[in-house]
């Protein structure tokens, strides 16, 4: 009865016409609410807990070498991603690809899709650890939505690979950037034959906690079977690079850049390290 | 922040002072917008210069939890209309709006200059202010009636200065197709007599 009202009917027409064009619009991402938005209707989650399991998804008994792609810095070198996947994608035995932090440069949604996006486009699986540029705006938000926690591990043939956040300086130098205690324990409660560490700022930069270097290091050098730790954040000059700290034999290798065009195929044979520099 | 009071004390004269002598900008406008990069829904007050070919507007956005957010943007909208197309009486089409806008955005995690555990242009952009370009345009209803001379609906695409700077990566060629870093946004505006 109330409905015989004109002004309600046409209200409640008027309310079905904006609710179906927001849901057109809401579904569509062109519609872009704010650059700093952490979501939208095309951003995919827990990509590595996916890339992982694809990983594990086609480990073979037979085969027990690992091929990493190994690179950094992808921020804003879009073009040059799409010659990297390009290339990399003829080689014919590649496990995954990890791409050792600075995903983006201002820590925004598109810039993480517009990678992802490119990188979809490989043969192979890849692995995203986070850098200081990715934690930035709302980057860390976005980071773990998108890709999960920003410590992770995963056991690939034997060698167990810890990737983890060691952008000290984004958090104002706390202490537990990178966090040791995390590390030592997914250390030493495993069974694996070798280890791997990756993480964004090599221990000799300055945004790593340097009051924190010698007990990094000194974990690792006490670990039997850890043989090798991976960095990106630098650029040419200053990458590519190598470093050994307590007189062993564990190196700790800077990626080249996407910028530079180059990146590195590392092969790990029974705990020895072939490393190969790619340029596409 | 104390360039952007001036900036801000600067426009606020044409947005507020009394147009009664001047006669500046005569015709108001406010107006709703959803999506356009400064909030899942925002609303505004216009201003119209006398020629009628240029508008200010002072706009709040945000952008709720369920749209990626929370954040609180304000932005200041500078639109440029060389034409104005009369269809018939009742209709009347703007084909070209071009402007820029200028945002701040207040979430957690954005500054207006960097905190001091960076070292100075640790990072070479600024943090929580947006400059953005767009084109646009508006089609309207005219009412002439004693209170509203027409509504409008608009339709905008923008971009910013992070994703120009993403696409002139390199500096000879463009590192993503111009299309990825546009995106779109629509409102309505209702002219008051």
């Amino acid at each position: 009865m109330e409905n015989r009202n004109p002004l309600a009917s046409t209200f409640k027409w008027f309310a079905v016409f904006i609710g179906v064009w927001i849901m057109l619009l809401t579904s569509c991402d062109k519609f872009e609410y704010n650059p700093f938005q952490i979501d939208n209707s095309v951003r995919p989650s827990d990509l590595n807990a996916k890339n992982i399991s694809q990983l594990l998804s086609g480990e073979s008994a037979s085969d027990d070498t690992v091929t990493i792609l190994f690179t950094g810095d992808s921020q804003r070198f879009y073009d040059r991603l799409d010659a990297l996947v390009q290339e990399v994608n003829q080689h014919s035995r590649i496990d995954f690809l990890l791409l050792d932090g600075d995903i983006s440069n201002y820590g925004l949604l598109q810039e993480f899709l517009w990678i992802h996006e490119r990188l979809e486009g490989l043969n192979f699986p890849y692995i995203c650890v986070v850098g200081n540029h990715d934690l930035t705006s709302r980057g860390s938000e976005i980071y773990e939505e998108m890709f999960g926690p920003k410590n992770f591990t995963f056991t690939y043939k034997n060698y167990k690979f810890l990737c983890h956040d060691d952008n000290s300086r984004e958090y104002d130098f706390p202490g537990n950037v990178p966090d040791i205690s995390w590390l030592s324990n997914e250390l030493h409660n495993s069974s694996a034959s070798w280890y791997v560490a990756a993480s964004h700022i090599p221990p000799w930069n300055d945004d790593f906690d340097q009051t924190m270097v010698q007990d990094y290091v000194n974990l690792f050098s006490s670990k039997p079977g850890f043989i090798l730790s991976l960095h990106g954040h630098l650029v040419a000059p200053f990458a590519p690079d190598i470093k050994y700290y307590n007189s062993d034999s564990i190196p700790y290798i800077v990626s080249s850049d996407v910028q530079r065009q180059e990146c590195y195929l590392l092969k790990l044979i029974h705990g020895t390290i072939i490393k190969q520099l790619i340029e596409y | 922040m104390k360039s952007l009071t001036l900036l801000f004390l600067f426009f606020s004269q044409f947005l507020f002072a009394q147009t009664e002598k001047k006669k500046i900008f005569p015709t108001e406008a406010a107006g709703i917008q959803f999506a356009g990069s400064i909030g899942w829904l925002s609303a505004g007050y216009f201003r119209q210069a006398a020629n009628k070919k240029i508008e200010l507007g002072f706009l709040y956005g945000y952008t709720p939890e369920f749209a990626g957010g929370r954040i609180h943007t304000i932005a200041l909208k500078f639109i440029y209309e060389p034409f104005r197309l009369n269809v018939n009486p009742d209709i009347q089409i703007e084909p070209l709006q071009a402007g820029a806008f200028f945002t701040q955005n207040f979430a957690r995690n954005l500054y207006i200059s960097w905190p001091e555990k960076y070292n100075t242009s640790y990072y070479k952009w600024i943090s929580s202010l947006r400059i953005h370009v767009l084109l646009g345009s508006q089609v309207s209803y005219i009412l002439n009636d004693k209170v509203v001379q027409k509504i409008s609906f608009y339709f905008e695409a923008n971009t910013n200065d992070l994703y120009y700077r993403s696409l002139r990566a390199n500096s000879n060629k463009h590192s993503l197709a111009l299309y990825e870093i546009i995106f779109f946004g629509i409102g309505s505006k209702v002219y008051f007599e």
